[in-house]
This record gives C-alpha cells, sequence and structure tokens, in this order.
C-alpha cells in the first residue's frame, strides 16, 4: 500500500462527499504509516465482519487515545504542582529572609 | 501568582490557595471531565478546559525557569497532536459507521429486482410499454442536471486532467461485467440505479470532454488577456474571441500551430485541440435525439450497411424495437453500423422457437466492449453458464431437451446475449431470442461456436489491447 493507492480509494469512495474527500486528501500526506494502513483497510470494507472489526479496531485505538489524553492531563497537573511548590519555597524564603528569620 | 502567604500570630507559616481552582493531582484534574460526552475521548469541553489550565500555567511560570515553559510547550504540543489524531478517528469513524456493506448490496439488488423505483433516473419509466412518456423524459432530464452537477462536484476534487481521465478510465474499463463496480459509480455519481448503463457511461464521457474543455478555454482566455497577439485579436473578435481561436486552433494546417506557438509559446505546442467534434458537442444533450424522435423515426441515428434493407420499424416485435431506441440514444456519428440484421418480426408470431441476429461495428473496441457489457448485464447474461453448455453441445453430449431444461433451471436466461468478434474487437454480434428457445439459439450459432469459444477463453478484449487499438488509432 503507497500513498497514491490511498488518494485513489478515497477519490473513488462512493460513500464520502466532496467535502470529506478533500479533507482527506489534505491530512493523508501527514498520517502515520500505521495510519494509511488502517485508513486503508476501513475504506475496503467489503462485509458485516469487516465493518465490526474495524470498529473494534477503532475502539482500541480510541481507548490508547484516551490513556494518552489521561497521561497529558496528569503531566499538566504534575507541571503546575511542581511550579507552585517551587514558587511556594522562593516566597518562603524571601518572607524568611526580609524577616530576618 | 495567587499563593500568598500568611503568618498567624508568630507561630509558623501557612500558605493558603486564593483565587486558584485548580485541583492537585491529575487525578482530582481528570474528575472535572466527567460532565462530558462519554462517547467522545476529547469532547470540546476537554479542550476547553485544557486550555484555561494552560493559560493559568503559563502565566504562573513566566517568570520561572525555561525548563518549565519547555516542558509546557511540549505539552501544548502533545495536546495538538491528541485533538488531531482524535479528528481523524472521528473522521474515519464516519467511514466505517456509512459503510453498509450487506444492506447496500441487498438493496441495490431487490432495486435491480423491482419494477418500482424511486429514481426518476430510470430510462424504462420514459418509455413505459414502449410509449415515450414525456413527463417522465423531463423528469429524466431533470434529475441527470442534478446528478451531472454532482458529479462535476465530484471531479473538482481532482488536480488535473490526466487524474480526471484516470479516473475515468478506471471506472468505465474494470468493470469486467463486475455489478458491484457498476453500482459503485451509479452510487458516486448520485443513480439509484442503473437502468441504462450506455447512457451512465455516455454521461461520463460527456462530462469529463466538458471539464477538458472548460479548462481549453480558460488558457485561451489567459492568453488572449496576457499576450500581445491575445490582446490583439481580441480588439477584433471582440466576444466571439474564444470562440473563434477555439475554431482556429482545431483547424486544419499550420495556422493552428502558430495561433498556439503566439499564444501560449513553446508550451502551446503541445495543446491538444484535436477533439474538436467533442468540444463542439452540446454538453447538455446526452441522448443525441429527443425520445420522441427516436420512437417515431425508429432508426434515426442508425446505419444500415448497403446491403441491408431495414425493416419496417413498426412491425418489428417490441423488443427489438426497445433495442434500436437503445442503439439510437448510444449512437456517435455514424456508429454503431449495422453490419446484419436478421430479424425475428415474422418469426416470433409464428414459431415458438426463433431468434435474431444483429451484427453491429462499433467506432472503437472500447465501445463494442461497453456495449457488449451492458447488453450481458442488462439481461443477466450468464456468460459462464453459456459457454459451459456451449462446451456440452460441442462434445456432441446431451443435446436433448431435459439438458436444455437443466440448463434454464440453472438460469441461462436467453433473451439476449452479446459476444465481441476476435479478429475485430469492434464488431459485435448480438443475438435475441426467446427464452424457450435455448437450444435451437445455440445450434444456430454452432457454425460460429469455434470462433466463439475461443472468445470465451478470453472473454472481452483486456484492456492492454484496447489501449493498443486505441493507440492505433491515434
Amino acid at each position: 500500500m503507497n500513498k497514491p493507492d490511498l488518494l485513489k480509494a478515497i477519490k473513488n469512495h462512493p460513500q464520502l462527499s466532496p467535502e470529506q474527500k478533500a479533507w482527506w486528501i489534505e491530512k493523508i500526506p501527514n498520517l502515520s504509516q500505521g495510519l494509511q494502513e488502517f485508513l486503508m483497510e476501513v475504506l475496503s470494507i467489503q462485509t458485516k465482519e469487516d465493518q465490526e472489526k474495524m470498529q473494534q479496531k477503532l475502539s482500541s485505538m480510541q481507548s490508547d487515545l484516551k490513556n494518552s489524553w489521561q497521561k497529558l492531563q496528569n503531566e499538566l497537573a504534575n507541571l503546575y504542582q511542581k511550579v507552585e511548590n517551587e514558587s511556594q519555597n522562593a516566597e518562603f524564603q524571601s518572607f524568611l529572609k526580609q524577616n530576618d528569620l | 501568582m495567587n499563593l500568598k502567604p500568611y503568618y498567624f500570630e508568630g507561630a509558623k507559616a501557612e500558605f493558603i490557595w486564593k483565587n486558584v481552582e485548580i485541583p492537585q493531582s491529575g487525578e482530582e484534574l481528570a474528575k472535572l471531565n466527567d460532565d462530558k460526552d462519554k462517547n467522545e475521548v476529547i469532547s470540546a469541553n476537554d479542550l476547553k478546559n485544557f486550555e484555561k489550565k494552560y493559560q493559568k500555567l503559563d502565566a504562573a511560570i513566566k517568570t520561572e525557569s525555561t525548563e518549565h515553559l519547555n516542558k509546557l510547550k511540549d505539552l501544548q504540543d502533545k495536546k495538538d497532536k491528541l485533538t488531531e489524531a482524535d479528528n481523524i478517528l472521528k473522521e474515519i469513524k464516519k467511514i466505517i459507521d456509512s459503510a453498509e456493506p450487506e444492506e447496500s448490496a441487498q438493496s441495490e439488488k431487490t432495486s435491480e429486482n423491482s419494477e418500482n423505483t424511486d429514481s426518476k433516473l430510470n430510462y424504462d419509466l420514459v418509455y413505459p410499454n414502449g410509449k415515450f412518456d414525456k413527463k417522465a423524459y423531463q423528469e429524466f432530464l431533470k434529475e441527470l442536471k442534478t446528478k451531472n452537477l454532482n458529479l462535476h462536484k465530484e471531479l473538482d476534487t481532482y488536480d488535473n486532467d490526466a487524474d480526471i481521465k484516470e479516473y475515468l478510465v478506471v471506472k468505465i474499463s474494470e468493470q469486467n461485467n463486475n455489478i458491484t463496480n457498476l453500482n459503485s459509480i451509479s452510487v458516486l455519481i448520485g443513480y439509484t440505479k442503473i437502468s441504462d448503463k450506455g447512457e451512465l457511461l455516455l454521461n461520463l464521457r460527456i462530462l469529463a470532454n466538458q471539464k477538458a474543455e472548460e479548462k481549453l478555454e480558460q488558457k485561451i482566455l489567459n492568453g488572449l488577456d496576457n499576450h500581445g497577439v491575445g490582446k490583439l485579436l481580441k480588439t477584433f473578435m471582440g466576444d466571439n474571441a474564444v470562440r473563434l481561436v477555439k475554431d482556429l486552433m482545431n483547424a486544419p494546417g499550420p495556422m493552428a500551430n502558430v495561433l498556439k506557438f503566439f499564444l501560449f509559446g513553446f508550451e502551446g505546442l503541445g495543446i491538444k485541440t484535436d477533439q474538436k467534434t467533442k468540444l463542439n458537442k452540446d454538453p447538455k444533450i446526452v441522448i443525441k435525439k429527443p425520445p420522441a424522435e427516436i420512437a417515431n423515426m425508429g432508426y434515426a441515428n442508425l446505419a444500415f450497411a448497403e446491403d441491408i434493407k431495414a425493416p419496417e420499424y413498426e412491425q418489428l416485435p417490441q423488443a427489438e424495437q426497445k433495442l434500436f431506441q437503445y442503439l439510437n440514444s448510444i449512437s456517435k456519428d455514424t456508429y454503431p453500423k449495422i453490419k446484419e440484421f436478421n430479424s425475428a418480426e415474422i418469426e416470433y408470431s409464428k414459431a415458438e422457437n426463433c431468434q435474431s441476429n444483429l451484427v453491429l461495428e462499433f467506432a472503437t473496441p472500447k465501445d463494442a466492449y461497453l456495449f457488449t457489457e451492458s447488453i450481458n448485464v442488462q439481461e443477466k447474461f450468464d456468460l459462464k453458464g453459456f459457454q459451459s453448455k456451449l462446451n456440452e453441445i460441442q462434445d456432441g453430449a446431451n443435446k436433448t431437451e431435459n439438458s436444455t431444461k437443466a440448463s434454464d433451471k440453472n438460469g441461462l436466461p436467453a433473451y439476449r446475449f452479446a459476444l465481441m468478434d476476435k479478429e475485430k474487437p469492434s464488431v459485435v454480434n448480438l443475438v435475441l431470442s426467446n427464452s424457450s428457445s435455448m437450444e435451437s439459439s445455440l445450434n444456430a450459432l454452432m457454425g460460429k461456436a469455434q470462433s466463439m469459444k475461443d472468445q470465451f477463453s478470453g472473454v472481452l478484449p483486456q484492456k492492454e489491447e484496447l489501449k493498443k487499438e486505441e493507440s492505433k488509432k491515434d
């Protein structure tokens, strides 16, 4: 599978609107190999079984994404915590110094 | 900072949160997102919360170390990537959800078999019981116009002529009797049912020509606006400049090249303008003659070989009349030519077993191929079944009535079928036969059987052969 094949599959896909096609044509060059392969599989759905398989695969990817998002939120909170701690320390030291404590 | 130190009664310093509502752990932070849509991975609310927190943190660490700033920037990049991934997965989900493989195949089948369909784009409706229905024809054209607009939109996603050509060639030539592909094309341009494949393909070709014409006109307009010679031509050609230049560029002789060179430079010499007939075709007319006229004139657009006298149209069986209407609608210039025609007009009324034979010559093997496929698909002709039956008879076995009935049971409709001539692929042998005359049809074909048997191994000329033939023509 290569990008031209994927582009062709997008352009020839009967269920996609012209707007959707234009959106995908813009995105495809920057998609990872894994996502490109997944998209190609999705575009080639022939049977109900294929569709269910793709739905499962998508759920698994969405679950991974959810975890990554959660991780990002934690990192943001941790950074905030760290900044606050450092700030508290600095201000406290300054307070002690100012008051000769 | 919003964090203020307070000192109570000389004891120890105590720090409290003021005006800051940020949770102190990731877990607490995550709880804030409980209100989001459970089906969404990253909701709009998630993004809003992230942005809020990001802004506050950004403001907070402005005076802090660059390490924190870098970390924050890193988190923002991660967020952008995750959001993008989420958008992509959402779009993929749409594709998966919209795919209805089994249901759609079924509904197409039902639509194929059903006489009544909601689509007005059904050529059969124009001729209910062989009579022209003006209102149905108007609705047909109206719906066709809408579908064409959609197809235009579709073609607009292609960057250049080569892509459009490839799209059409792929769609048209890779059908190989595969109804799924045909349905894909029809769905693509909004048809709910292929009632007349020849018309659909003709429509696609006309749209491709329209595209080519629009692009050429744009080039000429640019030439007239931006080049000295073009500006000069425009002064005395006025509003007709584009049309006149186009005609001149199509004219035989050196004038065309001189004009191309002056208007577009060396690049202009490569502009293909040798499709005059195509480009001058009225793009709005899909059916060459109005159906009413075709119905009245019978053989309106069709040319018979000199040694064949056209039979009395009104006396032809209805099936043949309908076939001629169809041939009229797909005819281009003087093609297809009717080279041989043995009508069943008499036998139909008198004999149980009868058939008509036509030999048609098309302009190109591709046209012959499309016609052959169209006839066989329309009639759901089982080519493989026919081949095995033919082999059976050729081997001299089972020529009994029972075997004919058995083959009928196996679904061997013999109403119409078309075979391309292997020696001359632009020629098609067309057989019309009533349903009970399969054996008679086969026997009648025995004279040609050997060459036809050969055809079955390759069934139809392959794409390479078509290309060769086309390039020879060029």
